[in-house]
C-alpha cells in the first residue's frame, strides 16, 4: 500500500462517492435527512431559541440582559454557588466512585455484588426521594437531628445538604466509568510492578492511579456536568443557597421573565458544555485502557489487609446510607406526621392515590410512547454512526450526544420557547413531553447501539445487501434481531429515565399531562412528605418491576449504561 | 442448474481510501478480464489490494476511478444488492438467529421465487454441498466446515452472476481446507459459474485456479495460469511468492542465431537466445527442484551442505557458494541415493536450456 499526503482533491473525491452511495440508496438518504431534520427541530433549534430570546429581550440584538445579569451581586453569587456545588460534588463523587471501583475490582471485599448494586442503585432512584429522605432524617423535624440528637436549629437546607445528596446520588456516574477503566487495566501490569519489587502502596501509587487518570478527570468532567445541571435535589434542599439551574427556572415560570430566564439557562448552558466538551473530546481520547478482546482471567493484586479494611468499611457506610435513604422513605408513607405523630397508617396512600390518580396514568402513557421512539431513533442513529458514510456524519453524531451536555433546564426552557407558536404549537399537548423524553434520553440508546454494533461482523450485514436484501430489510430482519438484548436494555433504562424525569419536564407539565415527579415535587413544597413518600415509593416499585422484567428477558443485569445529566 | 455464464471486466480501477490524515491507494490502476465460467485468483499478501478489489466487484466498496462490468453490464453504480453477485465471507458471516436451512433461503426471498420452488432449490443445495439432515440446525451448533458449506450453498443458491470468495478457507484446518478447496473446485466448474477467489495461501491459488492474479501494493504484477506463474515468473516478486526460488545472476553477452552467451558462476555458457542486450545482468529464477545434485567435479559450481532438512518425502539443502551466497536444493526420492550430509561438498548443476531470466 501507498501511503501520501491527502491531496484534497481525493479527500473531495471520497465525499463525493460518499455522496453518491447514498444516493443511490434512496432509503439511506430518506433516514439520513429525516434524522437530520429531528435533529435540527427538536435538539438544536430549542438551544437557538433560548439564545435568541436572551440576545433579543425587546426584540432587537442587545446584551441588555447579560449586562445586567451580571451587575446583579445575587446573580455572581448563584453562578459563584452553582460552580462551587458542582466542584465540591464532583471531587467528593469521584473519591467514593473510585473507592467502590477500586475495591470491587482489586479490593477482594466480601459481597461484592451487594456492594456493586448500591454503587448503581442511585442512577434508578427517583429524583427527590434522597432529599425527602434527609429531610426526614436530618431536617427540622428530622428522626436524627431532632429525636436522636435533640438539635433545634440544625439547618440541613443549603449547602451541606446539597452535598450530601448530589454527592450519593452521582457517584454512580464516576463508579461506572472507573470500574470500566479499572477492569480494562490489565493486572499483569501491577503485578509486573510488584514483580519488580515496589510495595503494594506504591504500585497503587505508581502504577494503578496513574493509568486511571484519564478515567478519573472524565469522571470529575461528567460528575460536574450532573451536579450543575441537577434541578430536582437545588429544588428542594437549597434553601438560601442558589443555583443557577433553580435560579433559571424561577426567572422564566415565577417572574415570567424570559430574555432573563433564558440568559440564565445560557449562563449554565456554557459550563456544562465545556466540561462535557472536554471531557469527550480531550481526555477520553488520552486513555491509556486497551480493549484486547482478550478473556480477562489473571491473578489481582489485591491491596494490603489494612486498606482492605478500610475499603470494607468506606463502602459499607456509603451503602448503610444508600439503603436508610429507602427505608425512610418507605417508613415516611406509613408514618401519620412525621416527628410528631408517629402511629402507622394509610392515610397518605389514600390522598396520594386521590391527588396522583391522573398523574400516575399520564406519566405512564408519556413514558410509554416515548420509549420505543427512544429505542428505534437511537438504534437508527448508532447504525448510521457504525455502519454507514456519509458526509456530516461527525455533526450528526456529536448533535444526536448533545443531550449529554445540555442541562434540562435549558432544554425546558428552550422548548416552551420554540415550540408554542405555529407551524410546531406544542406547549401543552403530550406530544411535547414525549419529544422531549426521547431527544433527551437517546444518547443512553444510541451508545448501547454503538457498543453492540461494534460487536457484530459487518459482513453479517453485507452478506445479507450481497444476497439482495436492501438497507431496510437488512437492518430489520439481521441488524435488529443481532442486537435485540442492547435494545431492550437501552428501552428499560430510558422508560425508567422518562419515569423520572424531572428537570426539562417541570416546564411543559400542563394540567392535562402533569408528571409524577412535578407533583412529589409539589407535595414536598406543601411539607405533605408523607404523601410525597408514598409516591416516590410508588416510582421505585415501577423501576425495580422494570428491571426486573429486563432480567426475566434477559438473563442477566444490565450493568454498564453509561449515563450523563 | 443452468447459470448465466457472465464475464468480469476491472476497467483501470483505483481506489485510494482518505483517513487519519493520509491517502492510502490500495487499488492502483488495475485492469482485467474475467471470462464466463473462469475461476480466477486474486493472489498476494495482506495489503495488496486484492480485497478491496474484490470488494468493489461486490459492490460494496466505490472505485475512485476506473469501472465494473459484469456481462455486458456497467455495475459500477448499482447498489450491492442489485448486482446477482454472492459472497463468501472469511467470518462465514452466517445469520446467527437463522436456521441453516432459513440462511441458505435467505437471498431467495429477493428473487421472486414461488415457496415450494425455494423450498426445493434450499433442499436441492443441501445435498450439492453435503448438509443434508442439517437444515434445522442452528449455525453455531455446526463445525467449521459445515458452517462453511452454509456459507457456499447460501451463495450457490441465489445462482449469481459471479461467485466471489474472501479468504474463504483461512480459518479451517489445514485438512479440511484441502478437501473443502476440492469440493469449491469441483462445485464451480459443474455450474460452470465466474468465480474471483482472493488469497493469500500460493498453493490455495495454484491448486483451484484457472488463472493466478498476482498482486503487489495495489498493483497487478503478472496473470497467467498456474503453470506459467510458477514456471514463468514476470517479476523477482512473484518468484519469490509463489513458492522457493533461487535467484541467480546472470551476465548477458554477445547473441549469435539461436543462442546468447552469458557468464554464470564465473564462467562463460550458452543459453537458447534472450532478448536482452550485451552487458545487462539479470536474474535467473531457478526453482529448488530443478538444481541437480552432482559430484563436485562437473557442477556448475561447488557448495557446501549448510543445513539439511529431512521431510519424510524430500529432502531439502542449502548449499553454501565460496561468493557467499545460498542455494536451495529438493531431492525427491531420498532412497535413491545416500544423503549428504552437513558439511559435504557437492557439485550444482541445472537445465541451461530452461533458464527462466527475469526482466
Amino acid at each position: 500500500m501507498k501511503e501520501s499526503k491527502p491531496k484534497t482533491s481525493t479527500k473531495w473525491i471520497e465525499a463525493k462517492h460518499q455522496l453518491a452511495m447514498v444516493f443511490r440508496n434512496p432509503i439511506l438518504l430518506a433516514t439520513i435527512l429525516a434524522v437530520s431534520a429531528l435533529l435540527v427541530a427538536f435538539v438544536i433549534y430549542p438551544i437557538i431559541k433560548v439564545v435568541l430570546v436572551s440576545l433579543k429581550p425587546k426584540g432587537e440584538w442587545s446584551l441588555d440582559t447579560y449586562r445586567y445579569l451580571l451587575s446583579q451581586w445575587w446573580l455572581r453569587q448563584t453562578l459563584r454557588n452553582s460552580i462551587l456545588l458542582g466542584v465540591i460534588v464532583a471531587t467528593l463523587g469521584t473519591i467514593v466512585g473510585f473507592t467502590f471501583a477500586y475495591a470491587l475490582n482489586r479490593g477482594d471485599i466480601p459481597r461484592k455484588r451487594f456492594f456493586r448494586l448500591m454503587a448503581q442503585l442511585p442512577i434508578i432512584s427517583p429524583p427527590f426521594m434522597f432529599c425527602l429522605s434527609v429531610i426526614l432524617l436530618l431536617g427540622r423535624n428530622g428522626i436524627i437531628t431532632r429525636q436522636l440528637l435533640g438539635l433545634k436549629s440544625f439547618d440541613i437546607y443549603g449547602l451541606k445538604g446539597l452535598v450530601l445528596v448530589q454527592t450519593m446520588g452521582m457517584f454512580p456516574v464516576a463508579f461506572m466509568v472507573l470500574d470500566g477503566v479499572l477492569q480494562a487495566i490489565n493486572p499483569d501490569l501491577e503485578e509486573g510492578a510488584l514483580n519488580l519489587g515496589a510495595s503494594k502502596a506504591k504500585v497503587f501509587w505508581t502504577v494503578t492511579v496513574p493509568l486511571c487518570t484519564p478515567g478519573i478527570a472524565s469522571s470529575w468532567l461528567l460528575v460536574f456536568v450532573t451536579s450543575l445541571a441537577d434541578f430536582a435535589n437545588p429544588m428542594v434542599i437549597s434553601g438560601k443557597f442558589d443555583v443557577l439551574s433553580v435560579q433559571a427556572y424561577f426567572q422564566f415560570t415565577g417572574m415570567y421573565n424570559m430574555p432573563r430566564g433564558s440568559a440564565v439557562a445560557i449562563l449554565l448552558l456554557i459550563p456544562a458544555m465545556l466540561a462535557f466538551t472536554i471531557e469527550r473530546y480531550w481526555v477520553s481520547r488520552r486513555s491509556y485502557v486497551t480493549v484486547t478482546g482478550k478473556p480477562t482471567t489473571y491473578r489481582i493484586i489485591g491491596p494490603s489487609k489494612a486498606a482492605k479494611r478500610v475499603l470494607t468499611i468506606v463502602c459499607s457506610v456509603i451503602s448503610g446510607v444508600i439503603l436508610l435513604f429507602y427505608v425512610t422513605v418507605v417508613a415516611g408513607a406509613f408514618v401519620r406526621l412525621w416527628g410528631v405523630d408517629w402511629t402507622l397508617t394509610l392515610d397518605h396512600f389514600r390522598y396520594a392515590w386521590d391527588v396522583g390518580r391522573d398523574s400516575i396514568r399520564s406519566t405512564l402513557v408519556l413514558s410509554a410512547w416515548a420509549t420505543p421512539i427512544t429505542g428505534l431513533l437511537g438504534m437508527v442513529i448508532a447504525f448510521l454512526l457504525v455502519r454507514t458514510k456519509f458526509p456530516g456524519k461527525g455533526v450528526l453524531g456529536f448533535t444526536s450526544m448533545l443531550a449529554f451536555a445540555v442541562p434540562g433546564t435549558v432544554v425546558g426552557i428552550g422548548y416552551i420557547l420554540a415550540f408554542n407558536q405555529p407551524p410546531l404549537l406544542l406547549t401543552g399537548t403530550a406530544a411535547i413531553i414525549v419529544l422531549c423524553f426521547v431527544f433527551r434520553e437517546m444518547p443512553v440508546a444510541i451508545e448501547a447501539g454503538v457498543a453492540s454494533l461494534i460487536q457484530i461482523d459487518p459482513s453479517i450485514e453485507e452478506a445479507s445487501t450481497n444476497l439482495g436484501a436492501d438497507t431496510a430489510y437488512t437492518f430489520r430482519r439481521i441488524t435488529m434481531p443481532l442486537v435485540r438484548p442492547a435494545l431492550i436494555a437501552g428501552l428499560s433504562y430510558s422508560f425508567v429515565r422518562s419515569m423520572t424525569a424531572v428537570s426539562a419536564v417541570i416546564f411543559l407539565v400542563s394540567a392535562r399531562w402533569n408528571h409524577l415527579t412535578s407533583l412529589i415535587y409539589a407535595q414536598t413544597e406543601i411539607m405533605r412528605l408523607g404523601a410525597a413518600s408514598v409516591l416516590s415509593l410508588f416510582l421505585i416499585i415501577i423501576v425495580i418491576v422494570i428491571f426486573g422484567l429486563m432480567r426475566a428477558f434477559l438473563g442477566e443485569p444490565v450493568t454498564r449504561i453509561r449515563v450523563g445529566s | 442448474m443452468p447459470i448465466e455464464h457472465a464475464s468480469v471486466v476491472l476497467e483501470r480501477l483505483v481506489k485510494v481510501f482518505t483517513g487519519g490524515g493520509r491517502d492510502v491507494i490500495a487499488v492502483n490502476d488495475v485492469s482485467l478480464y474475467i471470462e464466463p465460467g473462469e475461476l480466477v485468483t486474486l493472489l498476494g499478501p495482506s495489503g495488496c489490494g486484492k480485497t478491496t478489489a474484490l470488494r468493489m466487484v461486490a459492490g460494496f466498496e466505490m472505485p475512485t476511478s476506473g469501472k465494473v462490468l459484469i456481462g455486458d453490464r456497467d455495475v459500477t453504480n448499482t447498489p450491492p444488492n442489485s448486482r446477482n453477485t454472492a459472497m463468501v465471507f472469511q467470518s462465514y458471516a452466517l445469520f446467527p438467529h437463522m436456521t441453516v436451512r432459513e440462511n441458505i433461503g435467505y437471498g431467495l426471498r429477493f428473487r421472486n421465487i414461488a415457496k415450494p420452488d425455494a423450498e426445493q432449490k434450499v433442499e436441492h443445495i443441501m445435498e450439492l454441498v453435503g448438509l443434508s439432515g442439517f437444515g434445522d440446525r442452528s449455525p453455531n451448533q455446526l463445525s467449521g466446515g459445515q458452517q462453511q458449506r452454509v456459507a457456499l450453498a447460501r451463495a450457490l443458491v441465489v445462482e449469481p452472476r459471479v461467485l466471489l470468495f474472501d479468504e474463504p478457507l483461512s480459518n479451517l484446518d489445514a485438512k479440511l481446507r484441502e478437501q473443502m478447496r476440492g469440493e469449491i473446485r469441483r462445485i464451480q466448474k459443474n455450474l460452470s459459474i465466474t468465480a474471483v477467489y482472493v488469497t493469500h495461501d500460493q498453493n490455495e491459488a495454484m491448486s483451484i485456479s484457472d488463472r493466478v492474479v498476482v498482486m503487489r501494493e495495489g498493483q497487478i504484477e503478472q496473470v497467467g495460469t498456474p503453470e506459467e506463474i510458477y514456471a514463468k515468473p514476470a517479476t523477482r516478486f512473484v518468484a519469490d511468492f509463489v513458492g522457493k526460488v533461487n535467484f541467480v545472476p546472470v551476465m548477458i553477452g554477445e547473441s549469435r542465431g539461436e543462442d546468447t552467451s552469458v557468464e554464470l558462476f564465473g564462467r562463460q555458457m550458452t543459453i537458447p537466445r534472450v532478448p536482452y542486450g550485451a552487458g545487462e545482468t539479470h536474474l535467473a529464477a531457478v526453482r529448488p527442484e530443478e538444481l541437480q545434485i552432482v559430484p563436485a567435479d562437473i557442477g556448475f559450481v561447488c557448495g557446501e551442505v549448510a543445513f539439511r532438512t529431512y521431510l519424510g518425502s524430500v529432502v531439502e539443502y542449502d548449499l553454501s557458494l565460496v561468493d557467499g551466497s545460498t542455494l536451495m536444493a529438493v531431492e525427491y526420492n531420498p532412497k535413491a541415493r545416500p544423503p549428504l550430509e552437513v558439511g559435504d561438498v557437492a557439485g550444482i548443476s541445472f537445465d541451461l536450456g530452461k533458464l527462466h531470466l527475469l526482466r
